[in-house]
């Protein structure tokens, strides 16, 4: 029972520290009943505050309690009635605590306001038809975007609290009669388990759910887009939404997800498939252009074609470097390139490419440091990367790998660590999907979605490479 | 040490990357570019002179540019054999000898005189020549002949590659390769093909070189010493007098220049023009000329554009004309078959040919336009022709013991018991099968 | 027991298929045999085939038991334990057979300067990796590489189409010579016991059988006509061709001016025969888990190491010297543990209770 407000104000500004945004008010209304609210500054829109909550309790003639309080008048849509011990709780969470005098329990009124982003396309995944709106960091926003897209009662959303000085909520969300349950078990019992000061991003989240956090393989899912979300959510699969990170985790994941873009759903089908088999290559390109063109200088030079190998001993002839330098000497350079463009603002970044592409190249090439052939694969195996932007960081440490393992062993050791890695990858399971699916194990009904892809008319069944509680998509 | 354990433990792929690393880091690092130890070698001669063989190597070598041209210099070193002579010149160029791009092998006539199978089993099996080099004898001395073709690739943008595989088209034995030569060289017959390439001073139409004088013992005797040669002029008049001899027997054409030697107004030149060499348990047999050749290469359906020329024809439209006819195309149909014990080789050959050229009166030329014309009488002239060159062909094989056609395996393939009956009955080597076979020409024309 | 399915199976019987046989085979059986090679592989792929067929019989009678347990319960522990140390003495064989062949294969067409230690080194490395990951993420690896290999040995036999000259002459030798050459030489084949080994980790029914069966028929075939082809381009001259599955590509030279081709062979090879050792290692192993109980894989894996190490080191073994010990000894060894073995499982499966499944 309260009989103090003005003790009990007191004693909640406490429990928040008397921090500088914690604002409380009493009001006396005509029938001379103290009426106590504390909220946060920071977090509330101040503006409701004053015309929904305020303005109705002041000007009130009537006498007050809890029940008529919450029905008449504070007119938010979103109030609970709670314990006066939860109350701390609920002012971090943007919401206005509202106290009589001879009420047992409280009134939380959400007026939960901060700024937020609007909706916008991530550049990271635009694409040239379809829906351009991406996650934000506010967690009730992305869930608008998702629930927007399923009218549907199947649609679950559950919510923890993860991290024990940030409490940063985050929330499973699935189909009910697709997803697996007990895939949504193992998530969340995953989560449960996260003892961790705080968690700042999605990103600390996925290190969490990887079934191996030391491996250089993305196994989390990490999508910016909820018409993707949305999509992967029809798969049977679960997304994950942490407040404060404008990027949605889903699992199971397989490798094959990221070769795989929206675009090539929105666009014509043979088209999409095209893509991904350029995707594809440009990996290769990517991860094994400069091994190979590195073990073909040291050790084969007896199965490169005499055109080419003249090419490239009259232009790698009086270099001060040897072959494996050169290429690692190039390759840093690429990187500290693009680093730098990265990180600097847009007009200097424009400067810096310039002088990337043209100063260090070009004169580079002209002083006789490094050889055009260097240069030409380098880049290209540089930019071939980025076709997979999600990938891009797994596969720039790859590409130095290889490099390495190009230039000193040759050949067979390329070879040899492709071997390495897929049969690595092979043995990497994410939540009862093979990492490797559809290809090994083969899926056969997954391979229509897989490189060739077949339309959505085709696609009739859900993905078969992990548990599916409903398989079938069309009839 | 715990805490390495479980890092290795997490992370096997750390393991395997820091052994790596460990292992070949500093040998990677200071590894050259593998063409940098590696001398390119992209023809190799073969030849015999006063201290055993000689080796001549065609080598690319870099020179520093943005241009990517290709320079080649012309390496040679003798020894007492092949392999110590690979020795020297790897030595003398300071690299490893890679064989590996090696598109022409040549080998002298005078090598020809002796088993050339041994030798270029080294550069087979050893110095790892690939099989699919093509093989190619010359009249001069092999090493003369790839300081021309140096010469020749200088100057112009004729290269010996191009130069042999387009002939092979014309006449298919041009384009004879190591393998080709053991193929033969294993085969009952024991006798295969090898390109020819004469090289020669006059008037005829050969591909002309320019610098030809700087090749020691060739042409001009004054003719400055080149630096590469590497000290092998005891040599230089022999084998200018080979050179002429051999121009003897080249073909009757080079007789006229012949009796003209060594006068400056004539040009050094290559002729190509699809003679080749009879060779026998891998010595040289005979020269099968460009006419021989021909006769031969009628009997094969692989080579198109042979060029019939008949003089004086006389007929429905044409009076005292000069014909020229092409052949478009050319099936053969060929029997194997023993007739009362004997074989019997049945070609029916049927050329499709069409009126290239008519060197006429102004009348007959106005009559006839059509590329398709062909008349009675023009048919028995083909006829008769193309049989004429057959026989001609087929009887200096016989005589030469060389059934390069492999009449006897295709009569072997055909009917064996027979073929084995007769080689027993008659008591003769399958070698000597050619000589004992009847042959048959069937010659028909379509013009097109 | 995580087991592989069918079609893994099936991919791992072609890769073993091919084993040993696409690069000094051809012109080893020439020597011997002449063209009649082609007819040599033919009926001993043929016995292949009927291996996989007792294969099927055996696993429909036992499930769930591997193949120490069935000979166990059909001859004793002790030939069982014997049948065993043989396979794994035939088993480093094998396994030193494919590398060195291919070792030899890689040194003279890619690897000019480089020393042998790379070799070792890399086929350790991966082969030991591959074991250590299991058999089931090994399978699924060789599964995902498996289209590309049979491509590449399909764009090979292609390419040497346009080499092509004309058939050989078939049965032109005395039946004795042919027999001689096929038992000579028999220890190339029968690599289909490893399936065998495996017999327990082997998910199978009628449909995964059909499918098995066709695979090892297509890569059948495939293997026919590389000897088919080889024997024809080369006829008189198979015999100094080594490296038969280059050799039939660089055999025209304007290929090799193209841009040598062959490294598309060269790289089949190189695929073929880690994994054809990293899946007699996975069995080498398997075997000494079961002769040794109480040591695990890592032991196996160690000792092979040693042994292959010392081996390497010691003596300077080339494919002449091993192919020529392979004829001397191997054999006997080979028709005992390739045959006599499988026949002897095909008279186990006759009269008695058929297992009951339990996966």
């Amino acid at each position: 029972m309260i009989f103090n407000i003005e003790k009990k104000l007191e004693d909640l500004k406490k429990q928040l520290n008397n921090s500088v945004d914690v604002s409380t008010r009493i009001v006396k209304t005509a029938t001379s009943q103290k009426v106590g609210m504390i909220f946060l500054r920071s977090m509330i829109d101040k503006q409701l505050f004053l015309e929904a909550i305020f303005k109705p309790i002041s000007n009130s003639v009537e006498e007050m309690d809890i029940d008529n309080l919450a029905s008449k008048f504070v007119k938010v849509g979103d109030i609970q009635k709670i314990d006066f011990n939860k109350a701390c709780e609920n002012i971090l969470n943007g919401s206005v605590v509202i106290l009589i005098e001879g009420e047992k329990k409280v009134l939380s009124a959400d007026l939960q306001k901060f700024p937020a982003r609007l909706p916008a396309e991530p550049p990271t995944s635009a694409v040239i038809q379809g829906p351009r709106e991406g996650f934000v960091e506010d967690i009730k926003t992305n869930i608008t975007l998702l629930r927007r897209r399923f009218y549907t009662k199947s649609l679950v959303l559950k919510q923890l609290k993860v991290g024990r000085y940030s409490q940063t909520k985050i929330i499973i969300s699935y189909i009910k009669g697709i997803a697996d349950k007990k895939l949504v078990q193992e998530i969340i019992d995953r989560l449960n388990d996260i003892d961790i000061d705080g968690i700042i991003d999605s990103q600390y989240v996925l290190q969490f759910l990887e079934k191996r956090p030391h491996s250089l393989f993305k196994q989390v899912g990490s999508i910016e887009k909820p018409d993707i979300v949305a999509s992967k959510m029809l798969e049977g699969r679960v997304a994950i939404i942490v407040d404060g990170s404008p990027i949605v985790l889903t699992l199971p994941f397989v490798f094959l997800e990221d070769i795989q873009s929206s675009d090539d759903y929105y666009n014509a089908y043979i088209y999409g498939g095209f893509i991904r088999i350029v995707r594809i290559i440009a990996i290769l390109i990517g991860l094994l252009l400069p091994a190979t063109y590195l073990s073909l200088r040291i050790f084969h030079s007896n199965v490169t074609p005499i055109k080419f190998l003249v090419t490239i001993t009259n232009t790698t002839k009086g270099l001060p470097f040897t072959p494996f330098f050169e290429m690692i000497f190039i390759s840093l350079l690429f990187q500290i390139l693009y680093e730098v463009s990265l990180r600097l603002p847009s007009y200097l970044g424009l400067a810096t490419s310039i002088v990337g592409a043209l100063i260090l190249g070009d004169t580079g090439v002209k002083a006789g440091l490094i050889s055009p052939p260097g240069v030409i694969i380098v880049a290209l195996a540089k930019i071939a990367l980025y076709t997979v932007p999600e990938q891009a960081y797994q596969l720039t440490i790859l590409q130095y790998l290889f490099l390495f393992v190009g230039g000193s062993l040759g050949m067979l050791g390329i070879v040899g660590l492709v071997i390495y890695l897929i049969t690595y990858m092979a043995s990497i399971d994410s939540y009862g999907a093979p990492y490797l699916a559809p290809f090994a194990p083969r899926v056969e009904q997954d391979l229509k979605d897989a490189v060739l892809m077949t339309n959505v008319k085709g696609m009739k069944t859900r993905p078969q490479s992990f548990k599916n509680k409903n398989l079938t998509r069309q009839k | 040490m715990k805490k390495i354990k479980d890092s290795i433990k997490r992370t096997p792929m750390l393991l395997s990357l820091v052994l790596i690393l460990f292992c070949f880091f500093p040998t990677a690092i200071i590894t050259p570019s593998e063409s940098a130890v590696n001398a390119i070698v992209t023809a190799v001669g073969l030849d015999k002179n006063d201290q055993g063989y000689e080796v001549t190597l065609m080598t690319f070598l870099s020179h520093p540019n943005q241009s990517y041209s290709e320079q080649y210099e012309v390496f040679s070193s003798s020894a007492p054999s092949i392999s110590e002579a690979f020795e020297n010149a790897s030595l003398q160029i300071g690299k490893n000898i890679s064989l590996f791009h090696t598109h022409t092998a040549i080998v002298s006539e005078k090598l020809l005189e002796d088993d050339i199978a041994s030798s270029l089993d080294y550069l087979g099996r050893v110095a790892s020549l690939p099989q699919s080099c093509v093989l190619i004898s010359t009249n001069v001395t092999s090493k003369q002949f790839l300081e021309f073709i140096q010469e020749l690739d200088k100057e112009s943008d004729i290269n010996l590659e191009d130069l042999l595989f387009y002939t092979s088209n014309y006449a298919l034995w041009k384009y004879t390769t190591i393998n080709s030569f053991y193929e033969g060289y294993y085969s009952p017959v024991k006798s295969s093909v090898l390109g020819h390439l004469v090289i020669t001073e006059g008037d005829i139409n050969g591909i002309p070189i320019e610098n030809a004088e700087k090749v020691v013992g060739f042409g001009d005797q004054e003719g400055q010493n080149n630096q590469n040669s590497g000290g092998e002029n005891s040599s230089e008049e022999q084998q200018s007098k080979n050179a002429s001899e051999t121009q003897n027997s080249t073909s009757k054409n080079e007789q006229t220049s012949e009796q003209q030697p060594n006068s400056n107004s004539k040009q050094i030149q290559i002729i190509n023009d699809g003679s080749s060499l009879l060779i026998k348990n891998g010595k040289m047999q005979a020269h099968l000329t460009k006419e021989l050749l021909r006769g031969l290469n009628w009997l094969n359906s692989a080579t198109t554009g042979e060029v019939i020329a008949l003089e004086n024809v006389t007929d429905e439209k044409f009076e005292n004309a000069k014909l020229i006819y092409k052949v478009q195309n050319q099936q053969i149909l060929e029997r194997f078959e023993f007739e009362n014990d004997i074989p019997v080789y049945t070609a029916n050959i049927k050329l499709f040919v069409s009126l290239l050229e008519a060197d006429a009166s102004k009348e007959d030329m106005l009559q006839s336009k059509e590329t398709a014309y062909i008349s009675e009488r023009v048919r028995q002239f083909i006829e008769k022709k193309v049989k004429n060159e057959i026989n001609n062909s087929i009887e200096f094989l016989s005589t030469q013991k060389c059934d390069t056609l492999g009449v006897y395996e295709k009569f072997y393939k055909a009917n064996r018991k027979q073929t084995k009956e007769f080689l027993q009955t008659k008591d003769i080597e399958p070698e000597e099968f050619l000589e004992n076979v009847v042959f048959k020409v069937i010659v028909s024309l379509f013009p097109v | 027991m995580k087991k592989i399915s069918s079609r893994q199976t099936a991919v791992i019987a072609c890769v073993l298929l091919f084993a040993n046989k696409i690069l000094v085979l051809p012109s080893l059986l020439y020597e011997y045999a002449k063209a009649d090679g082609l007819f040599v592989v033919f009926l001993l792929l043929i016995a292949e085939i009927l291996l996989l067929l007792i294969f099927f019989r055996l696993k429909h009678k036992y499930p769930n038991s591997n193949f120490y347990e069935i000979i166990k319960k059909n001859m004793g522990v002790f030939l069982a334990k014997l049948s065993l140390f043989l396979i794994l003495l035939y088993l480093f064989y094998k396994i030193l057979l494919v590398y060195i062949v291919s070792y030899m294969y890689f040194r003279v067409q890619v690897y000019l300067n480089a020393g042998f230690y790379i070799f070792v080194l890399v086929f350790l490395l991966v082969c030991n990796s591959c074991v250590m990951r299991g058999l089931r993420s090994l399978s699924r690896c060789m599964e995902f590489f498996f289209t590309f290999i049979i491509i590449c040995f399909v764009f090979c036999l292609l390419l040497s189409i346009a080499n092509f000259n004309q058939f050989p002459i078939f049965f032109d030798t005395n039946i004795l010579k042919f027999v001689e050459s096929g038992f000579r030489y028999i220890f190339c084949f029968g690599d289909i016991l490893l399936l065998f080994l495996l017999i327990d980790r082997i998910e199978l029914d009628k449909k995964g059988e059909k499918q098995i069966l066709v695979y090892v028929l297509t890569t059948m075939v495939l293997i026919l006509i590389l000897y088919l082809m080889f024997y024809s381009i080369f006829n008189y001259t198979s015999f100094v061709h080594k490296n038969a599955i280059s050799d039939i590509i660089t055999f025209s030279y304007r290929f090799t001016d193209l841009g040598r081709l062959d490294m598309v062979a060269i790289i089949t090879v190189m695929f073929l025969s880690l994994f054809q050792i990293s899946i007699a290692l996975y069995v080498f192993c398997d075997c000494f888990i079961k002769l040794f109980p109480p040591l695990n894989k890592v032991y196996g894996l160690i000792t092979f190491d040693l042994l292959f190490l010392t081996l390497i080191f010691i003596s300077s073994i080339d494919y002449l010297r091993i192919t020529y010990f392979g004829t001397l000894v191997m054999p006997f060894f080979a028709i005992i543990l390739q045959y006599i073995l499988p026949i002897l499982c095909l008279l186990f499966t006759i009269g008695g209770k058929h297992e009951k499944n339990k996966g």
